[in-house]
């Protein structure tokens, strides 16, 4: 859905087809704010920062406007032995043995490169810091949002490096007719309602401009919980339920 | 393409559309500034959205330290947060023989230390900062902007006012302030994860 498609249907739905009540910069002002709107209420605009921490600083500068998780990526790899069936020894002269049938040898032929796994933080207030058990570690391990700032705990006393989800907003105005929205998809659709609720308070039809606004309130916050609330599976999911009575009295 | 600025300007021109009136005529544009400005302000009061950290240091055997901003929600001094306490504790609770900062309180635009420091201790504040009032055309609010969005409704409520339509400018400033109360909670409520969040159900 482009630009064009947008004010199309927009003018189409206002029974407008060419500017008169509302001129094409005011409807564009409103489909932009719309997208704003929708980018700041539901966190929907998504990515991903590659940032670092800096020496004897606590602070971590990022882009966007909310962080909703963090991972200290630990780097580099580690030996994997893949070949369970395979042999180990320590050097060339010497072989272990389990058995006198089975040899155990750590050849690379065998081994795996595996990267470190990424730990994440967990998110604590700025009056836990110093008071939480670090486990005798001094890496990252809580962080929690300040302003543009991301406050690490404890306080890095080397660079390390973070991977920071985060919620942006959009960094691009459509102007011309074949931009798009950067929103997701599965959110363009609550572009209308904003719209026409703009439309209705410029002519002060205000039952018209509420009863739109709720819908666009509405649709919006269906959309949050379909596609931004992420629930973790269970485990009780992934069994198959209970026959409930009725069917087995079936 | 780029980035929509927040200009005081654009606001203005938001602020226009809706009230349907394209250049000054009932509503003058230092009137609409006014508004602006006042929105501003009150969004950064109910969101605390602006958010700042500084560096302050307790003077020899002062107890308070001053900071600017409405409110100052932590103390860190040595990589620790201090301990948030009430005025009425003051002499009670320090262990002896510890001298350094270890709690606080807040009073007016002080922070008062206990135990009072023997010297300078740096410290570092987690303050809640006001805004500065916009002047000229191409300056943009101190609130973030997650939060510029809500200027708008908040203006109009107030243009809506001055133009005797009490009862759809007060609908809209209920409006306004489910949002403020929303988008705050939304990005800057800080709720910690508890270890339970990190295992699976």
């Amino acid at each position: 859905m482009n630009l064009s498609t947008i004010k199309q249907e927009v003018r189409s739905v206002l029974d407008e087809v060419s500017a008169s009540r509302y001129s094409d910069a005011e409807i564009l002002r409103w489909i932009n704010a719309a997208e704003r709107d929708i980018a700041f209420k539901s966190g929907c605009l998504e990515d991903v920062l590659s940032l670092a921490t800096s020496v004897e600083s606590r602070l971590v500068t990022f882009t966007g406007f909310k962080v909703n998780h963090v991972l200290y990526t630990v780097g580099g790899t580690y030996s994997f032995p893949v070949n369970w069936v395979g042999t180990w020894k320590d050097t060339m002269a010497t072989i272990w043995k389990d058995t006198s049938d089975t040899i155990w040898k750590d050849s690379s032929q065998d081994n795996l490169s595996v990267t470190n796994p990424s730990r994440s933080l967990q998110r604590i207030t700025p009056k836990q810091l110093g008071r939480i058990d670090l486990h005798s570690s001094i890496i990252p391990q809580y962080y929690f949002q300040w302003g543009s700032y991301l406050v690490i705990e404890p306080r890095p006393t080397v660079s390390y490096n973070l991977e920071v989800f985060v919620s942006v907003y959009p960094s691009n105005q459509m102007t011309g007719d074949s931009d798009v929205p950067e929103i997701p998809e599965e959110f363009q659709h609550c572009i209308f309602p904003y719209v026409y609720a703009m439309a209705m308070l410029k002519i002060r039809r205000w039952k018209s401009f509420f009863d739109y606004y709720k819908n666009y309130i509405s649709v919006l916050q269906r959309g949050i919980d379909m596609y931004v609330e992420r629930q973790k599976t269970k485990y009780i999911e992934l069994k198959i339920p209970t026959l409930s009575r009725e069917v087995q009295q079936r | 393409m780029t980035v929509y600025s927040y200009t005081l300007s654009s606001l203005r021109t938001a602020l226009r559309d809706l009230l349907n009136e394209a250049s000054a005529d009932f509503f003058t544009d230092a009137v609409l500034n006014s508004y602006i400005n006042s929105a501003v302000r009150d969004i950064a009061i109910k969101a605390r959205c602006i958010q700042g950290i500084s560096s302050a240091s307790t003077e020899t055997h002062e107890r308070y330290v001053d900071f600017t901003g409405y409110k100052c929600v932590a103390v860190e001094y040595e990589k620790v947060s201090l301990i948030e306490i009430a005025p009425l504790q003051a002499a009670h609770i320090v262990e002896s023989g510890k001298v350094y900062p270890q709690y606080f309180f807040e009073w007016g635009l002080q922070i008062g230390i206990e135990p009072i420091p023997p010297g300078a201790y740096p410290l570092t504040l987690y303050i809640v900062n006001f805004p500065v009032a916009m002047i000229d055309d191409d300056e943009t609010p101190d609130i973030p902007y997650a939060f510029c969005n809500l200027i708008v409704p908040h203006a109009l409520s107030l243009a809506l006012s001055q133009d005797n339509k009490e009862d759809v400018a007060m609908a809209i400033m209920n409006l306004y302030e489910g949002e403020v109360a929303y988008l705050s909670r939304f990005i800057n409520a800080i709720v910690p994860d508890g270890d339970d969040n990190l295992r699976m159900e």
